[in-house]
């Protein structure tokens, strides 16, 4: 069973990722990459087609996409601009995209001009969660099953998009009983395990990573993680962040990452799809919109989320790594570290790369922090 | 001081020099425009004084205006003190802002902090412009000053069914701001009769922009970088005021025109996005014999002065509502509506300009942190030089301080970009 669980970890590793995008295409059907979490997959997945989430390069080496990008803009899409030009994602058929925030939007025009997709699609989503935004955001949905439809060749119809979302809520149910195993002193799997698993069900067929993780979760009942300490715990806050050795490298510095509010790890998967609605776009849409990123402007909510987490998952503070140029999240913090204090719960923020670097000052500034949690819990 | 008690002063000294030593070179209409500048400042600040309602980036100024309220646009006021960066850079880090964003967004925050500006009285989440990042801007506003806030969420195509869309949900802020907000009151003949006079603020913008096209061009190119398409119909009090400053100009441009009055021009060059405010780019320009026929700006929601039509339903066969007419002219406004055709509509848009005003040489500014509009600025460049064979100048900088494009660099830049152009073009 350990062998099954290192081969899920390593499932969305730079060497592994691209395997099953290659099989599904192998088969004859279409593969599209999906940039963020605002995207409904099962719509892509209803049609027959894999949603394929993009990462950028891990590389250090940006140059070729920064003679087209501005400075002081997102790593993590420098680092796709950068793949996407060194022919890294040639083999995507589409790739669809939310206006996540404007370097979202914009960046669009670069992808039309420089890769070889046949489809680039942008779905609007709103920033808020109302009831009118539900219902635009589920027209706008409408508009892109009409879009996969014709791309596809395929028919979506209510039940076979009620088929999709059964098989990702059933990954979602899946990765949170996994989560709830967190909540252990000493937990079946480290936080950057955590993470790898999670960015495995994106890039694998949903049905075929929810059988494997079925197949483990009683391994990981009675497993107990390799980590070298259960204390402090932290629970790790960023976005984008899809490298697994960032989160290594927090606990490594000395402390167990209990918990995360990422979009690439807990908040990809934490909301259900309401099964039982008679529209199954609206409750895509009602599902979404409750992404909770900075984007949103539920800040309200997300702090209160964060702390919920925080209490359940036992956790000594907080340690926010932004990265840098993220600037929907910059402008939250200041909001958020004020709630956080509020409530009592020590928070730290430093910002980083996409790709894993600065390692010796991260290190010496987690370092601090931890030390900063460690005295307090004695105290 | 406070930064509007300066701006009055500004004007006053502006309109005393004027009255004392006129300028025979500069448009004589311009006293009346600096007269509005100092009314319309003197308006926000007795209103800031009395305590009445104040609306930063409301989505539309002349509703807010028909609310009984008054708009402000807190970045053009923070953009005419570049001298005071230093000081709002300071309260930006105390605050655990961001740096890298538009700057003078963010020191307009840190303007309102220090007590230099007003705090609104009502955030509403959607600025009439494309960028989201505006409404963070909004957002941040609304918590440090602990103000009611109101989200809208604004559509990006022009439909029937946006039209109504947007128009439902300005229906539903004026009910909250009439809830929350002492002093609002929404007047709908006052509304009226402020579409009104923008639909004739557009018809005079749309006029000065064809006259723009003559060569000489017959206003000076500081004119251009001084946006007068901020005076729009929201400023003051009295529209009529407001309406008869936009004929005179219009009339005497047309005047200037058919005489032939304006520099002699060896180069024409379209400036996009941003300027730095810390440096004078006609000090570069002028000397050269460059004119700016127009200055694509943000945040002035217009296309370098190319402004839409104002549409109350005949578009779509039905009259509009007040507020229908108020969506109408929000979504067809060019600047939310062409940078979401992506890049390349953009682009288009720019070749457009450029041919239009017959230019020769396109500057970009890219403003640190401005996202939505910096990004296709190589996009710009590429197309332009493929299409019409008009090279562009791409600088990134700030607006308000010198930190990423010191002023030597600057000029030195743009210096060689314009003796490089007019020697390919045989005029150096």
């Amino acid at each position: 069973m350990e062998d099954k669980l290192k081969k899920l970890v390593s499932a969305g590793n730079k060497e592994n990722r691209t395997k099953w995008a290659h099989e599904w295409q192998g088969q004859g059907k279409k593969v599209v990459g999906v940039l963020d979490n605002m995207v409904p997959e099962e719509v892509i997945y209803a049609a027959g087609m894999l949603p394929w989430r993009i990462q950028g390069t891990w590389q250090e080496d940006v140059s070729r996409a920064m003679i087209y990008r501005m400075p002081q803009t997102s790593a993590f899409l420098n680092h796709v601009l950068q793949s996407v030009l060194e022919g890294e994602l040639d083999f995507l058929d589409g790739m669809v995209y939310s206006n996540r925030d404007e370097d979202f939007v914009r960046f669009r025009d670069y992808w039309e001009s420089l890769s070889k997709t046949r489809l680039v699609y942008l779905i609007e989503v709103p920033i808020m969660d109302s009831e009118l935004t539900r219902r635009r955001f589920a027209a706008k949905i409408r508009e892109f099953i009409g879009v996969i439809e014709e791309f596809g060749k395929a028919k979506i119809d209510d039940k076979s998009l009620r088929d999709a979302v059964a098989v990702y809520d059933k990954g979602r149910a899946l990765l949170r009983k996994m989560y709830e195993l967190r909540k252990r002193e000493l937990p079946p799997v480290s936080g950057g395990e955590a993470l790898a698993i999670t960015i495995a069900a994106t890039v694998m067929p949903r049905d075929e990573f929810n059988k494997e993780l079925e197949g483990l979760l009683p391994y990981l009942e009675k497993r107990k993680a390799n980590v070298s300490h259960t204390r402090p715990r932290v629970l790790l806050s960023s976005d984008l962040l899809d490298n697994p050795a960032y989160v290594d490298l927090v606990e490594e510095t000395g402390c167990l990452v209990a918990m995360d509010d990422m979009d690439t790890g807990s908040r990809y998967f934490w909301e259900m799809v309401d099964g039982g609605s008679e529209d199954p776009a609206y409750a895509l849409a009602k599902r979404y919109l409750k992404s909770r990123l900075p984007r949103m402007v539920d800040w309200q909510e997300q702090a209160e989320q964060l702390m919920q987490w925080t209490r359940e998952f036992h956790t000594d503070g907080v340690l926010d790594l932004t990265e840098t140029y993220d600037h929907t999240r910059e402008f939250r913090r200041p909001f958020l570290e004020h709630r956080l204090k509020e409530a009592g719960i020590p928070e730290a923020s430093f910002e980083r790369d996409y790709h894993l670097s600065n390692v010796g000052q991260l290190r010496t500034r987690i370092g601090a922090f931890l030390e900063m949690l460690e005295s307090k819990t004695a105290g | 001081m406070n930064l509007l008690e300066k701006l009055v002063e500004r004007n006053e000294r502006r309109l005393k020099k004027i009255d004392e030593n006129p300028d025979p070179t500069k448009l004589w209409s311009n006293r009346l425009g600096y007269e509005i500048d100092r009314d319309h400042y003197r308006e926000l600040l007795e209103a800031w004084q009395q305590g009445k309602p104040l609306l930063p980036w409301f989505p539309s100024a002349i509703l807010a205006r028909a609310m009984g309220a008054l708009h402000m646009q807190l970045e053009t006021f923070v953009d005419q003190f570049p001298e005071e960066s230093p000081r709002y850079y300071q309260a930006v880090r105390s605050m655990g802002l961001p740096e890298n964003v538009c700057d003078t967004m963010v020191l307009a925050v840190a303007a309102v902090k220090l007590g230099d500006l007003p705090a609104p009285s009502l955030i509403s989440l959607c600025p009439r412009v494309p960028c989201r990042l505006w409404i963070y801007y909004m957002k941040i506003l609304a918590e440090y000053f602990n103000v009611p806030q109101f989200e809208i969420d604004p559509p990006h195509e022009y439909s029937e069914e946006s039209i109504k869309y947007l128009a439902g949900q300005l229906g539903e802020l004026i009910e909250f701001a009439e809830r929350n907000v002492p002093g609002i009151k929404y007047d709908q003949d006052r509304h009226l009769e402020l579409l009104e006079a923008e639909g004739a603020w557009f018809g005079y913008a749309n006029k000065e922009w064809e006259l723009r096209k003559r060569i000489p061009l017959p206003v000076d190119s500081r004119d251009t970088f001084r946006q007068p398409f901020r005076r729009g119909p929201d400023l003051i009090d009295d529209t009529a005021k407001l309406l008869e400053f936009w004929r005179q100009r219009t009339e005497e441009i047309e005047e200037r025109a058919a005489r032939g009055v304006g520099r002699e021009e060896r180069l024409r060059v379209l400036w996009i996005w941003g300027r730095p405010v810390y440096a004078d780019p006609m000090n570069v320009l002028e000397p050269r014999g460059v004119s700016v026929p127009a200055v694509v700006l943000p945040p002035t929601a217009t296309f370098g002065g190319k402004f839409p039509i104002s549409d109350d339903g005949k578009e779509l066969g039905r009259q509009f509502s007040p507020l229908e007419h108020e969506a109408s002219n929000w979504l067809s406004q060019d600047m939310l509506q062409r940078p979401r055709r992506g890049g390349h509509g953009w682009a288009e848009d720019i070749i457009w300009v450029c041919q239009d005003l017959k230019c020769d040489a396109i500057v970009y500014y890219q403003v640190v942190g401005c996202l939505h509009m910096g990004s296709p600025a190589k996009l710009v460049a590429d197309m332009a030089e493929r299409e019409l064979g008009v090279p562009t100048l791409i600088l990134a900088g700030r607006e308000m301080e010198a930190t990423f494009l010191p002023i030597p660099e600057f000029e030195s830049r743009l210096a060689e970009f314009i003796d490089m152009v007019l020697a390919q073009k045989g005029r150096g």
